[in-house]
């Protein structure tokens, strides 16, 4: 295959991956506060997602492939609210284990990556336009 | 003999690793003025076709934004491509009907 068709093919399976990217972090801020509904059940469990590259043979080049879409294991915090429903006979409830500041950065390099791969298929794109230009007649 | 500009662009072209005139690769050797400007256009065609279908499917909530853009970007290099191989050759056989006999 045409190494620039190629090129915007992976740039492409990169633009996927990162949006998938931004789209878990918009569930983990989304359900930041999504508490447990009854005591002794866990709330919404920070997710995580993996990349690995995958050759592709009829492209004959990595593309990012979206490995699996885990959960953050690290533990939920106790917060003291003997109101909600959640809480345990001593008054603390478990709290989602997402750190808002973690996603946002997360997101920002999700978006920088995007960007990223958008400039890569602009330049394959004009430098497929320049190459075709040479043929044309008026030059 | 090759003069030293040809050979320049000859060695210029062998640099560009992309085969911008589908002509080239799809059109066997020998092959006539027709042939040549038939498989031009055949080239195009199946990219126009994957651009078709990826549209579609994104319509029906399918595809993603990203591939449609892609595909529509191959489909539209495609036709570029093509545009660009028949002006040129109709352009050397209309320079060849002006030569005076």
């Amino acid at each position: 295959m045409d190494p620039i068709s190629a090129t915007m093919r992976v740039a492409a399976s990169g633009l996927q991956a990162q949006s998938l990217r931004v789209r878990m972090t918009a569930e983990n801020i989304a359900n930041a506060n999504s508490m447990a509904a009854s005591p002794g059940a866990d709330p919404y469990q920070r997710k995580t997602i993996v990349f690995e590259s995958k050759f592709d043979r009829a492209l004959g080049a990595d593309l990012v492939n979206i490995k699996r879409i885990g959960t953050d294991p690290s533990p939920f915090k106790q917060v003291y609210n003997p109101s909600h429903p959640s809480a345990d006979a001593d008054g603390y409830m478990k709290t989602p284990n997402v750190n808002t500041l973690i996603e946002m950065s997360d997101m920002r390099e999700a978006s920088r990556s995007y960007d990223a791969n958008l400039k890569v298929i602009e330049q394959a794109r004009s430098m497929a336009a320049n190459t075709l230009s040479l043929l044309d007649s008026n030059r | 003999m090759i003069d030293p500009i040809s050979n320049a662009l000859l060695s210029s072209a062998a640099n560009v690793s992309s085969n911008a005139a589908p002509s080239k690769t799809a059109a066997p050797a020998g092959a006539n003025f027709a042939e040549t400007l038939k498989a031009a256009a055949g080239a195009s065609v199946n990219a126009i076709r994957e651009s078709e279908a990826t549209s579609m499917q994104a319509m029906q909530g399918g595809a993603n934004m990203q591939e449609v853009v892609r595909a529509t970007i191959a489909a539209e290099l495609a036709i570029e491509s093509a545009v660009a191989v028949r002006n040129k050759m109709i352009e050397s056989y209309q320079e060849i009907m002006r030569m005076p006999i």
